[in-house]
């Protein structure tokens, strides 16, 4: 789960950015929208502890992401936080399951090649995971990227305009899987996006002003 | 630690082509270098074995760095011969300056090993030791070193016919008379090993029969009636024996003094090349000064390995730096992913340190095939037995060496991945 309280963030002589309390239970979701420049991308890389805030805390499965850094904020966000994208990057020179894998090896944990299988199937990609990554298509590499965030079972997974690039079919097929991906391995779903098609699915909404 | 070798290894072969060439400059480099200090030991190896402690060499007068090679490593021709009665001082046993003097007489062959007329003190001068059946005695008896009995496949007893000079030619055979193998001795590492060891009566024997053919050669006591049978004499190997036959030559003499810091030791080679016909020459000298000449050359060579050597460290930068560069967003998702900076500089440095580590090894298997095709070339040519599997002690510093240039070519490329600013990267998208 996910709750964050008073939060500020300043960029060094810009920007102040004051963010509106969250509170994202297990197996909840939560669109954050707001138009481009409104500071939805730095909300997001505070709360998946990709940097710290000014002011105020963050609490990600009990444990305050705020007040970590350096080698400690490193594993916990690996360990807790599970990140999609809006690009798919991968390590080229991996396979799917080692891609996969990467993110438990990365935290030291022994990687569960039977748990990556299980994903994997789950997501109707089995058949791909000893191809190279760049050999996938578009939305196999999505999927990819979705087994990726959910093999450590986060408190909190955060998906970057997961569906900006979709027809309205895909949009909506998208958003269920990983919905349902979420809700299975008992995690907060963080959607940050400007993709108003999704206001229909997610009843939990704050809109960045 | 471990996830990152395997993800450094698998990104290496993952741009094969960057790999290859990272990989055949440093082997080059290293390989180069490792080949000069594998042919420089072994060279100096041999050379030294083979000093054995022989302080001087008296034999005709020409190069003295021949008669060295000729008489000591038997790799070159002789200057020629010297008369008995001018050599006498230095066979005379008693000499006050001389603790040995072991007299050689060359001339023939047997599948080009060289057959030696001398007496039984050149055992001592290189430790050689009887192995099977015994010394030669009577004359035509030899004793053959270990080199000789495993390549040309002789036994205790077996016969055969010798050929004229230094090189194997069946049209130059005596084939008046046959040597026989009376003993077989243990290898020693040395020349001793490719030689065949007689009485000298028994060379005066074979080049007697051969002059014979044109005209009356001096009678004495080994002139032969019946030259196809083995001669019943038995000569006492004494240079005293020698001795008694002035009229007779040899080819050199092995000369090693009581006390080498002796005054009128020293004086000796001096007094040698200006007052006779024959001259001295000091190994120690000559080989130093084959050392300097073969130096210069080696010199040269690894310069030449040192600029490949520092070319393949810039390679290896370039290679790392680019790679690191095109992968930026793939080290920031492993920061993502919970990798501290720490573990992309062990990422990077690792990534580095493979290339030196697999250039080492490609780098020890072409200096290690080199000095095979190498040795067994110069086996052909001179008999001495080359190795090329043994790794020396100077090759582990160079591994150690490699790991510290593949350490240094990577250190910049890992401390900007390290650095890499996630924020900055993924929000370049």
């Amino acid at each position: 789960m996910l709750q964050t309280k008073d939060l500020t963030f300043q960029y060094p002589g810009g920007h102040r950015f004051v963010f509106p309390d969250l509170k994202v239970g297990a197996k909840e979701s939560m669109l954050l929208l707001g138009r481009s420049g409104i500071g939805k991308t730095t909300l997001l890389h505070l709360l998946g502890g990709l940097m710290n805030p000014t002011a105020g805390t963050i609490l990600i499965d009990g444990g305050d992401i705020s007040q970590k850094s350096g080698r400690e904020l490193d594993r916990f966000r690996g360990r807790h936080v599970g990140i999609i994208f809006q690009q798919n990057h991968f390590i080229a020179s991996l396979n799917v399951l080692d891609n996969i894998l990467l993110a438990q090896t990365l935290i030291g944990e022994k990687p569960d090649t039977t748990r990556a299988k299980v994903l994997l199937d789950r997501l109707g990609i089995a058949a791909k995971a000893h191809q190279a990554v760049n050999n996938l298509s578009q939305g196999e590499k999505q999927r990819v990227a979705i087994a990726r965030a959910v093999i450590n079972k986060p408190g909190l997974i955060l998906a970057d305009e997961p569906t900006s690039a979709l027809d309205d079919q895909n949009c909506i097929a998208v958003y269920k899987l990983l919905e349902e991906q979420a809700r299975e391995e008992g995690s907060a779903l963080v959607i940050v996006t400007h993709d108003t098609r999704l206001k229909s699915e997610v009843n939990h909404q704050i809109t960045l002003q | 630690m471990m996830q990152f070798f395997k993800l450094a290894f698998k990104n290496l072969f993952h741009r094969p082509l960057n790999l290859a060439l990272s990989l055949i400059l440093f082997a080059l480099g290293v390989g180069l270098i490792s080949f000069l200090l594998l042919f420089n030991a072994q060279v100096k190896e041999k050379f030294e074995a083979n000093l054995a402690g022989i302080d001087l060499v008296i034999g005709a007068k020409g190069s003295p760095l021949q008669l060295i090679l000729c008489n000591m490593y038997h790799i070159d021709n002789p200057t020629g011969n010297i008369k008995i009665k001018d050599a006498k001082a230095f066979l005379n046993p008693r000499h006050p300056l001389l603790k040995k003097s072991v007299p050689l007489s060359l001339g023939d062959n047997y599948r080009s090993f060289r057959i030696v007329g001398t007496n039984h003190d050149i055992l001592s001068l290189y430790g050689g030791q009887i192995k099977e059946g015994s010394l030669w005695k009577k004359d035509l008896e030899v004793t053959i070193g270990a080199t000789v009995a495993r390549k040309a496949g002789l036994k205790i007893g077996d016969a055969f016919v010798s050929s004229h000079g230094f090189d194997e030619d069946p049209d130059l055979a005596h084939d008046h008379a046959k040597f026989k193998v009376s003993g077989i001795l243990k290898g020693t590492g040395t020349v001793l090993d490719q030689l065949i060891l007689t009485n000298t009566a028994s060379i005066w024997e074979m080049h007697a029969h051969a002059e014979a053919a044109a005209e009356d050669h001096e009678d004495h006591d080994h002139s032969h009636a019946a030259a196809d049978t083995l001669d019943p004499h038995v000569h006492d190997n004494s240079n005293l024996d020698l001795l008694a036959h002035p009229g007779e030559q040899i080819t050199s003499i092995l000369v090693q003094y009581k006390s080498a810091s002796n005054y009128q030791a020293l004086n000796m080679p001096r007094a040698i090349n200006e007052n006779t016909s024959m001259q001295a020459a000091s190994p120690a000298y000559e080989i130093n000064k084959l050392y300097d000449m073969i130096g210069t050359g080696t010199e040269t060579i690894r310069y030449i390995a040192l600029l490949i050597a520092v070319v393949s460290l810039i390679s290896i930068f370039i290679s790392l730096y680019q790679s690191m560069k095109q992968r930026k967003y793939e080290l920031a998702l492993l920061r993502v992913m919970g990798s501290s900076r720490t573990g992309l500089f062990l990422l990077i440095l690792i990534e580095g340190l493979g290339i030196a580590f697999l250039g080492w090894l490609c780098g020890m298997v072409l200096s290690h095939v080199g000095m095979s095709i190498l040795g067994n070339y110069l086996t052909e040519d001179f008999g001495y037995d080359f190795q090329a599997w043994v790794l020396l002690e100077e090759e582990w510093y160079l591994f150690f060496i490699a790991l510290a240039l593949g350490a240094v070519a990577a250190l910049v490329p890992a401390w900007k991945a390290a650095n890499t600013d996630i924020n900055q990267t993924l929000g370049e998208k």
